[in-house]
């Protein structure tokens, strides 16, 4: 609380955050000869944790 | 009403009209589809990639979504590019389909539309309209920067929110996606008077915010100044010095990194793409676009992790640096672009380096391409000459999108496709389309 990372901390979670959306980009987006469509990847990737979140809240 | 000779509008028109003399026969019965897509009033590769029953699906979400909001030309845009991805994928998840995720999505939670009133430095009194679109807290607060421009308009900022709820997503953060910003142009404004505009706008908005509820940040025209003034009303008021909004001075609760993520970001996913392909930057000739704070982190970090950056732009022109932008000369940009707030051209005379006036830099051959600059111009520029083979996108980057979809075009068609007619007027355009930062890799074919 209200004390700030380091220069170091905020640079490697940046980096953690960047492979964590390219895992996903590749999750969702990896087409059956290899090739990754990035683009489906990161909308599918993106949608689905939000999707599931409003599935599971019913009706709101 | 809607304005004419816009591809969606005229997409849903004549959707309508045909859903209306033959229900039953959508598929066949839809001769425009071909016309539109001849004019080029449809996106390549949308209504060809979605055939059969993802196509009817798309079509028929599209129309009513364009129903439901006339008029808001870059929401609709925004919304098409996600739902070509989305919709083959929710027909094979139908729990999806069932429980109308998608439908539900495209509907902001609510949006807060109210008057910031504010007296300038000669007394004259002057009243500008604010909005914060609250989008989506599914997996966290609202979250996502103001906007002060006057071009910004309610549809520029659902836009800006559907597509920050699926950016926030996909950082794994529980974030949920906002935006706001009001149509006030900070140019030629004294601090004093951004000062008053701010401290109104929180008068309201202070309501509606809150650590756990909805945390705004900066965005164009909302800077560390605008910011604090922001800041400093919402303590006065709630008493409270919560964490309710991103990019504070480091003294008062601000994160040191913040300014470098975006460019540093942006180099640490093009190593991840790489890495799958046993590569990486290092060696890489690499050409950037802009010089802002994207554009010159990006240029550092690449510097940095042994890549030779060679160009940077700005509106007059882009500077070809074949030696390598590093190092002092870096660090003289960086300078001359922060500080002095120079152009980019000095650069060249400075190091006698080749300056292309009104150019972009996307002739110039290289292993790795980043559009770094805040202009979607940039990245049509870049389909033409630069990103025919493997490219990857950042979430937010609706012209990008398409410009670098990754497909391979015969050459022949590919020059025989002009830009796509984008429907917004000419002064919204720069700033609806400015989030183009992306990394793409431009050596290397791709098999088919």
């Amino acid at each position: 609380m209200r004390i700030s990372w380091t220069e170091t901390e905020v640079d490697e979670r940046l980096k953690g955050i960047m492979k964590r959306i390219h895992d996903q980009c590749v999750e969702y987006g990896e087409e059956a000869d290899g090739w990754v469509n990035y683009v489906k990847g990161a909308n599918i990737g993106g949608f689905v944790k939000v999707a599931d979140a409003m599935l599971g809240y019913g009706i709101t | 009403m809607v304005s004419e000779c816009t591809p969606i509008n005229q997409l849903s028109q004549q959707f309508l009209s045909c859903i209306h003399r033959r229900s039953d026969r959508l598929q066949e019965d839809a001769p425009w589809r071909d016309n539109l897509a001849r004019e080029n009033l449809l996106p390549r590769g949308t209504l060809m990639a979605l055939e059969g029953s993802a196509g009817q699906d798309f079509d028929r979400f599209m129309a009513g979504l364009v129903k439901r909001n006339p008029g808001e030309l870059e929401f609709h845009q925004a919304v098409q590019e996600v739902a070509e991805s989305l919709i083959p994928f929710i027909l094979d998840h139908p729990e999806y389909k069932e429980a109308q995720i998608l439908e539900r999505m495209t509907e902001p939670d609510r949006v807060v539309i109210c008057r910031v009133p504010w007296e300038d430095d000669a007394g004259n009194v002057r009243a500008n309209r604010a909005w914060r679109v609250q989008f989506n807290n599914s997996i966290g607060p609202y979250k996502g920067g103001m906007r002060f421009h006057p071009s910004v308009t309610l549809s520029v900022l659902k836009f800006l929110g559907f597509e920050q709820t699926f950016k926030n997503s996909l950082t794994t953060l529980p974030m949920g996606g906002g935006k706001g910003g009001a149509n006030f142009n900070p140019k030629g404004k004294s601090d004093r008077e951004v000062m008053r505009f701010c401290h109104s706008l929180m008068i309201e908005l202070h309501r509606h915010i809150g650590p756990e509820t909805d945390v705004p940040a900066g965005d164009i025209g909302v800077g560390a100044r605008e910011i604090s003034y922001m800041f400093g009303q919402y303590k006065r008021l709630a008493n409270r010095f919560a964490a309710v909004l991103t990019g504070k001075g480091i003294s008062f609760g601000g994160s040191l990194g913040r300014v470098e993520a975006t460019g540093y970001g942006c180099v640490y996913f093009m190593q991840e793409m790489l890495a799958r392909r046993g590569d990486s930057v290092e060696g890489k000739t690499c050409v950037v676009s802009g010089s802002g704070n994207v554009a010159l982190h990006t240029i550092k970090k690449l510097d940095e992790l042994g890549a030779k950056p060679i160009t940077a732009s700005d509106s007059g022109g882009f500077v070809h640096d074949a030696g390598g932008i590093g190092g002092e000369k870096l660090a003289w940009l960086t300078e001359l672009k922060t500080e002095r707030r120079g152009r980019i051209s000095e650069y060249a005379e400075k190091f006698d380096v080749e300056y292309v006036a009104g150019g972009r830099p996307w002739g110039v051959p290289c292993d790795l391409a980043f559009p770094c600059a805040t202009q979607k111009r940039s990245a049509s520029k870049m389909r033409a000459r630069c990103c025919p083979t493997g490219s990857s996108e950042l979430p937010k980057a609706p012209t990008c999108r398409r410009s670098c979809r990754g497909r391979m075009p015969s050459p022949r068609r590919r020059s025989s496709m002009p830009l796509r007619r984008l429907p917004t007027p000419a002064a919204s355009r720069s700033a609806a389309w400015s989030k183009v930062r992306t990394p793409c890799v431009s050596r290397g074919r791709r098999r088919r």
